[in-house]
């Protein structure tokens, strides 16, 4: 267990990071004019998204390559689908939600947005306590980190996503705060893009997780 | 002195002025993607990823491999929606689409088939093996466990002496979650015989089986089990005396 808190710690520090950059280039609320034409701190969450997919990529592919090394029944033969479908369900929904957040702001609605934001943070909660419904199952039935090959490569990667889901959704209460505090407005509303940048990222990395963990 | 006066000049062209964000989100604007219906497509997608897994994961025994690519497909399918609609791709400038794609391209995706070039050889040689020896013949032969679809679950309730319900049935190489509940007032198990009904008719006695589940009186256990190569087999209590006493079903393996 003490590795998945390592891990979990590292995820953590990585939000900080990215979070400190977005903060750090926040307080230059207008748009400076770059090489590019292009506002530099949106692509450096670009940049950081294909990091991060990098990242997954390494997880998923260890993950495949050591599926089927586990004897299904005390594996695979252990997943629910219907708890990881309805999971799959709760964060599509809340990317859906978050873009409407997005929207609402270019449309000068801010408390449509805020409302929206909470709506994402409660969906996201959601999703982390089907998670969590999950691992107690799994723990029940004595699999864990260190029983086998599926235990180690199933936490590290679900575990990773999910310490991912967790920093978005402070990510989120972040931007909601900062929005109560008159923050965020029509003209000014780079941060909730960035943020949903990230959590679309979250959404993304889950809908390849579901189909290579539970369906194939 | 000529590139004092090229800066100026790019300074006048259009996608360098400031202004161009504006532009960008006019044009985010203007476009107005259907975000619920992306999401409506996303979960039509879902739900026929969940359809195929959940009713067609054997077809008469063979192997469930050919799903993967249409699986596959719709996860691709569903990941660019995402990232075109929901992350503005479609709308935003190609420089975005350029840093995320030469992530993926370059590096993503070229590592993970390394990785499955690397590491796998060895696996697959031992999942042939295993097929090779417990091959009932030259057709199909077993599966590799991880292409068999999700396990089934057999809910049973188990008293003096019988069980509720008496009879199961599942595919070869398919898993089997036990759940048996005791409302009896002794101690019950579930265990399956090894060898099909035709080779030995009374396991309890052969003692040729293996318990899956174990419930105290009142209590609930739970096991689980890959079921085997196709045939009539037996479940029972293998407390003694109880499955002579009629805690015993049937277990039919397609
Ligand atoms: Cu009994």
């Amino acid at each position: 267990m003490s590795a998945v808190g390592k891990l979990e710690q590292a995820g953590h520090h990585v939000g900080e990071s990215v979070e400190q950059v977005v903060d750090e280039t926040h307080a230059q609320v207008a748009h400076a004019e770059t090489t590019t034409g292009l506002d530099h701190r949106k692509l450096v969450m670009w940049v950081f998204i294909a990091s991060e997919t990098i990242f997954f990529a390494a997880l998923m592919a260890t993950y495949l390559v050591y599926r089927g090394k586990t004897p299904y029944e005390e594996g695979v033969g252990l997943l629910d689908l219907n708890v990881a479908s309805l999971n799959t369900f709760i964060l599509l929904a809340s990317s859906l939600t978050m873009v409407m957040s997005l929207q609402a702001i270019e449309n000068k609605k801010k408390g449509r947005m805020i409302v929206f934001l909470i709506l994402t943070t409660i969906l996201g909660l959601a999703f982390l306590g089907g998670q969590a419904y999950e691992y107690g199952k799994l723990l029940q039935e004595g699999i864990s980190l260190d029983t086998n090959l599926f235990g180690a490569t199933f936490f590290v990667l679900t575990g990773f996503h999910g310490s991912h889901v967790a920093i978005g959704v402070l990510w989120i209460i972040m931007l909601i705060i900062r929005a109560l505090r008159g923050g965020i407005s029509e003209h000014n509303h780079l941060s909730v893009e960035l943020g949903g940048l990230y959590w679309h990222f979250v959404d993304l990395v889950w809908v390849v997780l579901f189909t290579i963990i539970y369906l194939i | 002195m000529e590139h004092g006066q090229a800066i100026p000049q790019t300074t006048i062209e259009p996608h360098r002025d400031p202004g161009d964000f504006v532009a960008e989100e006019a044009r985010i604007k203007k476009a107005k993607p259907n975000y619920i219906g992306v999401f409506i497509l996303l979960a039509i997608l879902t739900a026929i990823e969940i359809g195929i897994v959940s009713l067609f994961h054997k077809e008469n025994g063979n192997s469930t491999v050919g799903r993967v690519p249409i699986l596959l497909g719709l996860t691709v399918a569903k990941g660019l929606l995402v990232i075109l609609y929901y992350m503005h791709l479609k709308f935003d400038s190609r420089l975005y689409s350029i840093f995320f794609g030469a992530g993926v391209l370059a590096f993503a995706l070229p590592m993970v088939i390394a990785f499955i070039f690397l590491m796998s050889p060895p696996q697959l040689h031992s999942v042939r093996a295993e097929a090779g020896e417990g091959g009932t013949g030259g057709e199909q032969g077993p599966t590799a466990p991880s292409f068999v679809g999700p396990p089934i679950t057999f809910d049973a309730e188990g008293g003096e002496f019988y069980f509720k319900p008496d009879a199961l049935a599942a595919q070869a190489g398919q898993g089997v979650r036990v759940t048996l509940t005791n409302v009896g007032s002794v101690e019950h198990t579930f265990a399956i015989s090894n060898k099909p009904k035709s080779e030995d008719p009374t396991p309890w006695t052969t003692n040729d089986g293996k318990e899956i589940a174990h419930a105290p009186a009142g209590s609930t256990g739970k096991g689980s089990f890959k079921a085997p190569t196709p045939g009539e087999y037996l479940f029972y209590c293998d407390v003694p005396g109880h499955a002579q006493a009629g805690m015993v079903g049937t277990f039919t393996v397609q």
